[in-house]
């Protein structure tokens, strides 16, 4: 059998269906492989362990007794340290959140308990998911899973490193401007940011709520849609959630993409802003793999990358401020120096602004759905560069925008991120794909005609062996 | 800066600072805050051709507060 920290969720799902794995030994194992790494990945700020042979226990006797819920029934996972479980704290990385403790379940936590999964612990994250790695916080920063000297991306840092080091095989993150999609990229793993109202909210701490989404990061796209249907849904609880049923992202999974019309938004990566030659290479490369599996591949353009980015760039400043004012004005030393820079710049924006890049979203978000009636698909960038030292914070400050993530926070779309190949220094490259508003399962299904192709997401980082002695 | 791209009063900042009661932060952190200032008053750089101030906004106020979309 694959070594029980490779299996997929649906490989699992699988045997603990036909009772060939026990949820239980699953968990153990899972758990023994945390204490094992975690000490040098730091992807967990809190491991549960009790919680998780608890819920190992119960999933394994309801499954003996026929009861089995679904494909996440006594799967492991992971929560960035921004969702609430009732009884835990929600520390979002902070100081500032010292003796929190949650009253109940994020909407999410609750539909993963329902579907029977089984929670392992808390992820590591930028704090309040909008700081960057640094080591003034109560827990140290996750450190990338193919060279720890580096940045694994956030800020849903700690989903990124845990899925690639199998950890856990399902783990969930928050993107406001690309915080599944980064960690994704830089640890070669698959995070997708579904549509804006996919996904509820309720019972996860806001950063810009008019640009929060909630998203699964994890090895394999059918994993990652597997979970984003676990998950999503209308919910009452959450005042931007759509009242619609969530598209069935699994039926059409392995539908393959011929003669589907895809678009390439290269401008952004040609025109707009340089990108690492590597990561542009690795484009043409996909590109070329998608045409052999027979899709119809065109360039095509949308506003200027920066247009997007200003527009994002606003609200989400203007919005997280407003969350964070009280505790800016009454103890900022208290914030990591990197997340009281950015949080502050939300202070000086002028209402004008604010209200004209909403404006101007609305703009680019009819912009975008008209470009997607000419195409079943678009690809384009992730991150411009390969992940800087972890310890470098004029790099980090230095990449923080040079990203092709938020226009598709802006346009509310759904946009995944899927691996590409390798630097010539052993690290991931990326690129997104995107999609129609709530058309996950067009996503998902290029992603996976890709990825199935290509074959990157088979390729595993390489473990710091005395962690395993 | 300004929309003109000329760099706005130092005063002005100061009293901004002071309407948002940040003023211990920049008495904590006056490069972070001066730095913020800058950052938080660069407007949108260009808008396409077709965006007008009087577009209707993103966010609508609604007066039934379950309204169906």
């Amino acid at each position: 059998m694959t070594e029980i920290s490779s299996l997929t969720i649906a490989q699992a799902g699988r045997l603990i269906a036909a009772r060939e794995l026990s949820p239980v030994e699953y968990t153990d194992a899972l758990l023994a492989r945390i204490t094992a790494l975690d000490p040098i990945y730091h992807a967990f700020i809190a491991v549960t362990a009790d919680i998780a042979r608890a819920e190992a226990r119960a999933a394994e006797a309801a499954i003996a007794r026929g009861n089995r819920r679904g494909p996440m029934h006594g799967i492991p996972y992971a929560l960035k340290d921004i969702f609430d479980v009732a009884g835990l704290a929600t520390t979002c990385h902070s100081k500032l959140r010292a003796g929190h403790r949650a009253t109940a379940d994020a909407t999410v936590v609750h539909r993963l308990r329902e579907a029977g999964a089984v929670l392992l612990g808390k992820l590591s994250l930028h704090e309040f998911a909008n700081g960057g790695p640094t080591l003034e916080l109560p827990w140290p920063a996750a450190r990338n899973p193919w060279n720890t000297d580096l940045h694994p991306g956030g800020s849903s840092s700690g989903c990124g490193t845990a899925a690639a080091l199998g950890l856990a095989p399902a783990t969930l993150g928050t993107d406001t401007g690309g915080s599944v999609r980064n960690p994704a990229t830089c640890c070669g793993v698959i995070g997708m940011k579904p549509s804006y109202g996919a996904v509820s909210r309720a019972g996860v701490f806001p950063l810009a709520f008019s640009l929060d989404h909630v998203g699964p990061i994890t090895r394999t796209v059918e994993d990652n849609a597997i979970l984003f249907q676990t998950i999503a849904g209308h919910d009452p609880a959450d005042p931007a959630s759509a009242r619609r049923a969530p598209a069935d992202c699994l039926a059409g999974l392995r539908q393959g993409i011929k003669d589907l019309k895809i678009g390439v938004i290269a401008h952004f990566y040609e025109e707009d802003m340089a990108a690492d030659p590597q990561q542009v290479a690795a484009i043409a490369d996909a590109i070329a793999l998608l045409q052999r599996l027979g899709a119809e591949v065109k360039p095509v353009r949308l506003s200027p990358l920066a247009t997007w980015m200003d527009c994002g760039r606003i609200i989400h400043y203007a919005e997280a401020y407003a969350i964070h004012e009280r505790d800016l004005q009454e103890r900022p030393e208290d914030f990591a120096s990197i997340t009281r820079r950015r949080l502050l710049s939300g202070a000086f924006i002028a209402a004008s602004d604010y209200v004209k890049a909403q404006q101007l979203r609305t703009v680019l978000r009819e912009e975008y759905a008209a470009m997607l009636a000419e195409v079943d698909a678009l690809i384009t960038i992730s991150s411009f560069d390969l992940p800087c030292r972890i310890d470098d914070e004029s790099e980090i400050a230095r990449t923080y925008e040079r990203q092709c993530r938020m226009p598709f926070n802006v346009a509310g779309a759904p946009a995944i991120s899927v691996p590409t190949g390798f630097s010539r220094d052993g690290l991931p490259l990326a690129m997104q794909i995107t999609g129609r508003t709530f058309d996950e399962a067009m996503v998902y299904r290029v992603a996976w005609a890709y990825c199935d192709a290509a074959g990157w997401c088979e390729r595993r980082p390489p473990i710091v062996e005395p962690a395993l002695a | 800066m300004s929309k003109d791209g000329e760099a706005e009063p130092a005063d002005f900042m100061q009293r901004l600072i002071e309407l948002r009661g940040l003023r211990r932060a920049y008495a904590l952190f006056p490069d972070t805050v001066t730095a913020a200032f800058v950052r938080g008053r660069r407007p949108i750089g260009a808008f396409p051709e077709k965006f007008s101030a009087t577009t209707e906004p993103a966010a609508r106020f609604s007066a039934a507060p379950e309204a169906d979309e």
